[in-house]
């Protein structure tokens, strides 16, 4: 796929939160006891079939960020989003929930 | 209605016939149904150390981006190619390199 889909650090994904930025939709697309079990902090939950079923239709931010398990599968579903969605600006969260939860989350819990 | 399929940069295609007659050759088949990324990556991986050059492994999946995300995982290690059932089923042939 020339030219693909932009990605974000997950630290990036943290100051916009902190800074009280909720001006994106945030998508994770983990399976749902994963997402139960624990998600970015203002990430709604939406499998790549449900995706597949709202793109085209749904209102999007301007802005997306769509995450997974390691920054793999989402690359492929923010393409999805960027083909097929309303949205200016779609990018995958690099390395995942398990950046997020490794790298991240321990940090904002120390603050 | 769009679909994964549509953005997911898998590798060539096999024709039903190719894909059945390799499908019986291969060295090691994976069945990765239900399974989501990174598992199949790692299994690939660690199933291909197994092989010699030029054995086959075939990864069967209902994911679609495995069809794109396992060939990048393994890399040179092995030649990829694809084979979709049209029903929602797909294949993942690595020849290892």
């Amino acid at each position: 796929m020339s030219g693909d889909v932009d990605t974000v650090d997950p630290e990036a994904v943290r100051e916009r939160i902190d800074a009280g930025d909720d001006d994106f939709d945030l998508v994770d697309i983990r399976e749902g006891d994963a997402y139960e079990d624990g998600h970015v902090p203002g990430a709604e939950h939406l499998t790549v079939d449900e995706l597949e079923d709202v793109v085209a239709e749904r209102d999007w931010s301007e802005e997306v960020v769509v995450y997974c398990y390691v920054g793999q599968t989402s690359v492929q579903a923010a393409r999805l989003v960027e083909e097929y969605g309303n949205a200016d600006a779609v990018a995958s969260m690099d390395g995942g929930y398990e950046a997020w939860a490794e790298d991240v989350e321990p940090l904002a819990n120390a603050d | 209605m769009p679909s994964i399929d549509d953005v997911t940069d898998a590798p060539d295609e096999l024709s039903d016939d190719e894909a059945e007659s390799l499908f019986e050759e291969a060295d090691e088949v994976q069945d990765m149904m239900g399974e989501v990324c990174p598992y199949p990556q790692v299994e690939a991986k660690k199933g291909l150390q197994d092989l010699d050059e030029g054995d086959l492994l075939v990864q069967e999946t209902d994911h679609v981006p495995c069809t794109e995300n396992v060939p990048r995982a393994v890399g040179d290690d092995a030649d990829a190619r694809v084979w979709r059932s049209g029903d929602g089923v797909y294949r993942i042939y690595l020849e290892k390199q």
